[in-house]
């Protein structure tokens, strides 16, 4: 079974994708849900030709899919998506969030009532991030607390600094060389090359956060428990040779 | 280690010289000769941050002043638990955290000591820029520092040098969110004896709030006008010196490493000796 097969066999556990309404995040070339198959309508920060130049290097400009609504990072998803939904989904998308807690409450507003949320997110042990510290609980609290909206040097200094080349097969083979490990940049190439990303007014396109599947579970039950995020978990798939990813299945409270 | 180089190895391998343990060595004997190995303070001027009742350097010593964020009646109140109001000094400036020494203090030092200070401190790195300006070329920061596996920031993770920089850069001036909630959420009941006699593991087991309470106090904690005091950030010692490393490499704290002492039983400390450069 493959990533895709793995990831859609448990959405359709799930959602009635011939009855339901459902939005995906970021569908790129991919979409978990084709329009053939079921009402699916597809959200991304940017429209279709400008997705075709920015992934012109990884993904076959025929594939990519239209995009029904085109979300301004910054803003509430509401003041684009004035639609509810049976179900979203979010593959590779939560680790870009720089507000977590803000967005998983935006999104439980575009549910309809016992709405499921499907979240593919990398575990950090698997991807580039592998050296990265996974993300605090306090720390996704402190960027609910401040509001913050755009990701802030730190998250964009670790992204830069501590990426290192590695894929989910280098893991699970156990071939890891010298070579993975190489930095990129020394520490002050890093610094400054973030600071002038935090300073660029642009939006930046960073794992602002990273997570191993045991510590993201235990943070989210942890902000279900404190009364914060008002979602049931329904399923938690954990990571598999030879991917770098696992699931998680929330529905709305 | 993340960000551990060749350098910072190098200097691990100079720092780090066989001491032999004297059983009977207080805690304040162990900072001091530590200190005047390594530093010059007869007939020069010094500065001690947060001195309560037991000085490093005595006004007998030498010429040392005292600072602290509150007078020295405030401090016997405050630290009534754990301190002897005799002893207590006076106290010579008094800062509260939120404002620059720099702005205050006119004068220079040759030295400024700062034992379990560090680890209060909202910015860091601010905070270090701030010292060095109270410092004449050459003069040196005496830092004793907590290390998390000793103390009740037991089960703290090790704060991230892109969480200093953030810091920096937002200019934070008070303890935050992330801080506050930390603190008092993973606080536990710990010391340096449980760990050293191997007593700690069950007392990391028993939550002090759950994370909702831990979130309510934080909430109240921030409240406009108060200034929590917490153990703003957590290290342990090699992770204290890489960073400090990075940081010089990064032309962010202008200081080179004198003299690195790595924790040592019983006690739950170790010493940074830095040199204004």
């Amino acid at each position: 079974m493959g990533a895709f097969q793995r990831r859609k066999s448990l959405l359709l556990k799930y959602a009635n994708i011939k009855k339901d309404v459902g939005l995906e995040f970021g569908p790129l070339a991919h979409p978990l849900i084709k329009k053939n198959e079921g009402k699916i309508k597809y959200a991304d920060y940017l429209d279709k030709a400008s997705l075709i130049k920015r992934y012109a290097s990884s993904r076959n400009p025929d594939e990519i899919v239209e995009i029904d609504y085109i979300i301004k990072p910054e803003e509430p998803l509401s003041n684009s998506i004035p639609e509810k939904f049976n179900y979203l989904i979010a593959c590779h998308v939560i680790e870009h969030v720089p507000n977590i807690i803000d967005w998983l409450l935006q999104l439980h507003k575009l549910l309809l009532p016992k709405g499921y949320l499907h979240l593919v997110i990398p575990d950090k042990r698997y991807t580039f991030d592998i050296l990265r510290p996974p993300t605090p609980l306090s720390h996704i609290l402190d960027d609910y607390y401040r509001n913050v909206q755009t990701a802030e040097l730190d998250h964009i200094y670790e992204h830069i600094f501590v990426f290192r080349d590695i894929k989910a097969d280098d893991i699970w083979q156990g071939q890891l060389s010298e070579h993975n490990m190489k930095t990129r940049y020394s520490a002050p190439n890093a610094y400054s090359a973030a600071t002038k990303e935090l300073n660029s007014g642009k939006y930046v396109e960073v794992h602002c956060h990273v997570f191993t599947s045991e510590q993201f579970m235990t943070i989210l039950k942890t902000l279900i428990d404190m009364g914060i995020l008002p979602f049931t978990i329904c399923a938690f798939d954990d990571v598999i040779n030879p991917y770098n990813e696992f699931i998680v299945v929330l529905q709305k409270k | 280690m993340v960000n551990m180089t060749l350098n910072t190895i190098r200097k691990l391998i100079r720092f780090i010289k066989p001491v032999i343990p004297r059983s009977s060595v207080n805690l304040y004997e162990h900072r001091k000769s530590i200190l005047i190995n390594n530093v010059e303070i007869n007939g020069l001027e010094g500065l001690e941050i947060g001195p309560l009742d037991k000085p490093l350097v005595t006004r007998h010593d030498g010429q040392i002043k005292y600072l602290d964020y509150m007078s020295k009646e405030e401090l016997i109140v405050r630290h009534a638990d754990a301190c002897d109001p005799k002893k207590m000094v006076d106290i010579d400036y008094i800062n509260s955290p939120q404002n620059e020494l720099s702005t205050l203090i006119k004068e220079k030092f040759d030295y400024v000591i700062a034992c379990h200070v560090i680890e209060h401190i909202p910015n860091m790195i601010g905070w270090l820029n701030d010292v060095n300006k109270i410092l004449k070329d050459g003069g040196y920061l005496f830092l004793a520092i907590p290390d998390r596996r000793y103390t009740f920031d037991i089960l703290r993770p090790i704060t991230p040098l892109s969480h200093f920089l953030n810091d920096y850069q937002r200019n934070v001036k008070t303890a935050d969110f992330a801080h506050v909630f930390e603190h008092i959420y993973l606080k536990r009941n710990v010391t340096a004896g449980d760990v050293w006699n191997n007593k700690a593991e069950e007392k990391i087991k028993i939550p002090r709030f759950t994370a909702k309470d831990a979130y309510a106090r934080t909430l109240f904690e921030l409240e406009p006008g108060k200034y929590p005091d917490v153990h703003c950030h957590v290290f342990t010692s090699l992770q204290f010196l890489d960073m400090i490393d990075t940081l010089i490499s990064l032309q962010l704290v202008p200081y080179t490493v004198h003299k690195f002492e790595d924790v040592k039983k019983p006690f739950n400390e170790f010493i940074v000796i830095l040199k204004k450069s």
